[in-house]
């Protein structure tokens, strides 16, 4: 009987109805309460939405009852994690009691009460898949309910439709008395009513967002003190590029940001052009891997869409990050990521955090039209990133390599000179245009010629093209296999290894030449547009 | 044996076919000089499985009738109710004049008993003229194999249960087919789930479904709106019209004790039976629910007149009265 209880404050209660004679220690002075919950509401559709977004990942859940509100929170192999956010608002009653057992003692002063009632919680393990299809019969059958009286009318989005009388007509009662007790659930109406008592059961879920001094086990939530990128998108857009990158059955997803300033205009002083001014280019690209090969789906950079793009980047582990300018890339299981789909698309804006420890924080408020001044309910999402084999690649000798040069359109010029000697005639299968595509022979730059050790190959469109016997078919053919974030640092100058000075040496030309001419003609897509790489 | 119909409008027929058509593959049509009955029966197991008689009058279905047996004049024969309906769907579409169905030997080269390997030795031929766009008649024939039911043992398996004993009758609202879809998603959830059906005249009437799964859930569904129940003066109601027997039960609604319990009467069905009802529910305009000791029964009216009546028998998984022990 006591393995059901789930945690030993909440057992206590039964203890002391046995030795009601006896007074207790004041040790014992929270624990001689339970609460008791209930709660009414008719935001039924609402509810069957957000909770249909929890059951991607497990039908069990943790359900936390709290005088601030319901969270429920459910994970995935440990791999991802998702908490919900009920806010009382959303009820049109909501009320959390402290049952006092010991009748002897004095009751608390209301200043206590409060205090002790805000940190109370009720916590119940449940299927919350039965919850949501509970909720969501309900929601369709206010929708049949609906439609008839019209029959006919103009067939409006049940997800819109928001001022009729008759869906706000079933109210459904939440309670839940403690420990041992089901969770009831009832839905009321005019026509019938219907209760429901689901069993709730003891879950090993452990909750992350709980303040425990736990270093030994590292939690699965986003720590805001290692920000690594911030991202705010609007909801809608998103959802189609989710949808689009479901539907070319995508495995991995690559993220690419960049904030990188760029210059426009040509910059060669030799041919007498003018510098054109800095800007300020804000880039998120979504790539894809899959059976087809690889494609880049670019998210539009106008403000209102991507309404921010931030990345963080510190020297010293202990540093706080700082805002940078800079780019990089980060990798997710698509089958995992697209969980957080039904999510996104009932929302309208979504917020996405990765910190410096590879997890991934996407956060969508998901807004309810029939009630206007309800803030929102929260689902938050935690994943980890992929980690990788192109650490031990390239990690050990060169922290540094040149990650712009990896899915960016503007290296193209630069790299067909770099290769032009050896790659050139070996080349059949890449397209004309991409390949000779009427560039000049440089005067200024020569590649480096070392007998020594094989100099370093960026990463670029022309590799994924080209089998050079230097990098062969571990990290060449069609396959790049860069799947943690790796950080491209800002001062390449300091650096003194070879690597870095023929980086910067590279990076000069690429801010030289005729850059601008293939990054432009993608920039200006208006949507989320695809670009297959590889075919 | 000589089986000739006509008909202009198969719309009826379409309706109560399609109704019925989830349930099973095969039915059995009974063609009488007064009805029609199409019924669909699990031929090995009747007592265990849902049975659906519908009752059409055929005078009101086909404008020219010519059935002609040694058995009473009547035909009954097994059809695969798919092809049916398809091939009266196929009419409907052509907008032809009218439909003629023919009772057919099939026309087997090798002669007779070579096909009777499956039993269907005959075929139901439905033919149509179409005229096209060019003015051509285009005639389409259907042939759909049949067997048909001669002999005595098939015949007496297809005897529409009788209802005896009739412990309580109601009418149930239109609105009611929504408790179908609160209960359809407890379908998935579990395979075999069973669902107990309460009702009782006490307390202004009162209907409820009761559904449990172990360690799971527990579910309550009850009607909150009026909900007229009544009990019947003769319990045998066989042979007499749907209509007569509630208004006559009208007149003893008084006469109710609310302090007896035994008025409470509950019977345990399969969830999964009750739910293949929800079609035939959600389109018929009068649907009428009556409780015996060992089934529950679905009476259905498919419009206002009494045409067709849809009559949806479920077998009671146990019988108990929960004051009985």
């Amino acid at each position: 009987m006591t393995g059901l209880f789930l945690s030993s404050q909440e057992s206590e209660p039964s203890q002391t109805q046995l030795n009601n004679g006896i007074s207790q220690s004041s040790i014992h002075q929270n624990s001689q309460r339970t609460h008791s919950f209930n709660a009414s509401t008719t935001q039924i559709a609402h509810l069957a939405d957000v909770f249909s977004a929890v059951t991607a990942l497990s039908s069990q859940a943790l359900m936390i009852i709290k005088p601030t509100g319901i969270r429920i929170y459910s994970e995935y192999n440990h791999v991802s994690n998702v908490l919900l956010t009920v806010d009382p608002s959303l009820f049109s009653s909501y009320n959390f009691f402290l049952k006092d057992h010991q009748t002897g003692q004095s009751s608390p002063s209301i200043s206590q009460l409060t205090e002790e009632s805000m940190g109370a919680e009720l916590r119940l393990g449940v299927d919350i898949s039965l919850v949501s299809d509970s909720f969501a019969s309900v929601a369709s059958s206010l929708g049949i309910s609906k439609s008839k009286p019209k029959s006919g009318a103009t067939t409006t989005n049940t997800h819109t439709s928001t001022t009729n009388p008759v869906s706000d007509s079933v109210t459904c009662y939440i309670t839940y008395e403690g420990e041992g007790s089901p969770l009831v659930i009832e839905f009321e109406d005019n026509l019938m009513s219907e209760k429901i008592e689901f069993l709730t059961f003891y879950t090993d879920l452990v909750y992350p967002y709980d303040d425990v001094d736990d270093d030994e086990e590292e939690h699965l939530v986003i720590s805001h003190n290692d920000i690594q990128f911030e991202l705010i998108l609007r909801s809608d857009v998103f959802t189609n590029l989710l949808q689009d990158l479901q539907q070319i059955s995508t495995l991995d997803l690559y993220i690419y940001l960049s904030n990188e300033r760029r210059q426009l205009g040509s910059t060669t002083a030799k041919r007498g052009r003018i510098r054109g001014p800095s800007l300020m280019d804000n880039q998120l690209n979504f790539i894809s891997k899959g059976p087809i090969g690889h494609s880049k789906l670019i998210y539009p950079n106008e403000r209102t869409i991507l309404e921010k793009l931030l990345i963080f980047g510190r020297n010293d582990p202990n540093d706080d990050p700082k805002p940078v300018n800079t780019s990089l890339i980060s990798c997710y299981n698509f089958l995992n990521f697209i969980k957080i789909f039904r999510a996104v698309k009932m929302s309208s804006k979504c917020k996405i955090l990765k910190d410096f420890n590879g997890v991934l924080s996407i956060q969508v408020l998901c807004k309810n039209q029939q009630l206007p001044n309800y803030a929102g309910t929260l689902i938050t999402f935690n994943m980890l990133e992929v980690s990788t084999v192109v650490n031990e690649i390239y990690n050990d000798n060169n922290n540094n390599i040149n990650l712009n040069n990896i899915f960016d359109d503007e290296s193209y010029e630069y790299i067909k000179n770099y290769n032009s000697k050896n790659i050139q005639r070996d080349l059949p299968s890449v397209p004309r245009e991409a390949r000779i595509h009427d560039y000049e022979p440089l005067e200024e730059y020569n590649p480096p010629v070392r007998e020594s050790e094989p100099a370093p190959i960026p990463l670029s469109y022309a590799l994924f093209r080209t089998v050079e016997p230097e990098i062969s078919t571990d990290k060449g053919g069609s396959n790049v296999q860069i799947n943690e974030t790796i950080y491209e640092s800002n001062e390449r100058g300091q650096n003194n290894n070879d690597f870095n000075a023929q980086g910067s040496k590279k990076r000069k030309r690429t801010d030289n030449g005729q850059v601008d001419d293939d990054g432009k003609s993608i920039k200006n897509v208006g949507g989320a547009v695809e670009v297959p790489l590889f075919l | 044996m000589k089986l000739k119909l006509r008909t202009q409008n198969t719309e009826t027929l379409k309706t109560t076919l399609s109704l019925i058509n989830p349930l099973r593959k095969f039915v059995t049509l009974r063609f009488t000089p007064e009805k029609l009955y199409v019924i669909s029966v699990n031929g090995q197991s009747l007592t265990q499985e849902p049975q659906v008689w519908c009752n059409l009058q055929i005078s009101s279905i086909f404008d020219h009738i010519e059935i002609q047996s040694l058995r009473d004049n009547t035909i009954s024969l097994e059809i695969n109710l798919e092809l049916l309906l398809q091939t009266l769907r196929n009419f409907d579409r052509a907008n032809s004049e009218g439909l003629n169905i023919r009772l057919q030997r099939k026309d087997s080269a090798g002669g007779q008993g070579t096909n009777t390997g499956n039993g269907r030795t005959a075929s139901l031929a439905l033919f149509y003229a179409n005229v096209n766009a060019n003015s051509n008649t285009i005639n389409h024939t259907f042939r759909i194999p049949v067997k048909i039911l001669k002999n005595t043992h098939d015949m007496m398996l297809l005897k529409e249960p009788e209802l005896t004993d009739v412990e309580l009758i109601m009418k149930l609202p239109n609105e009611f087919v929504s408790t179908y879809k609160r209960l359809d998603k407890f379908k998935k959830a579990s395979n075999n789930e069973t669902l107990t059906i309460k009702a009782s005249r006490r307390g202004g009437g009162f209907l409820g479904f009761v559904l449990e799964e172990e360690g799971k859930y527990r579910v309550t569904i009850s009607w909150n709106d009026k909900i007229d129940v009544q009990k019947p003066i003769r319990t045998n109601l066989a042979g007499e019209s749907l209509r007569v027997s509630l208004v006559q039960n009208s007149v003893n609604s008084e006469d109710i004790d609310e302090d007896n319990q035994y008025e409470d009467k509950e019977i345990t069905v399969k969830l999964k039976d009750w739910q293949m009802a929800s079609k035939i529910v959600a389109s018929c305009k009068t649907v009428v629910f009556l409780i015996t000791p060992r089934d529950c029964v679905l009476h259905c009216l498919l419009d206002d007149s009494e045409d067709v009546e849809i009559i949806y028998y479920i077998n009671g998984l146990r019988v108990r009265n929960p004051h009985d022990y």
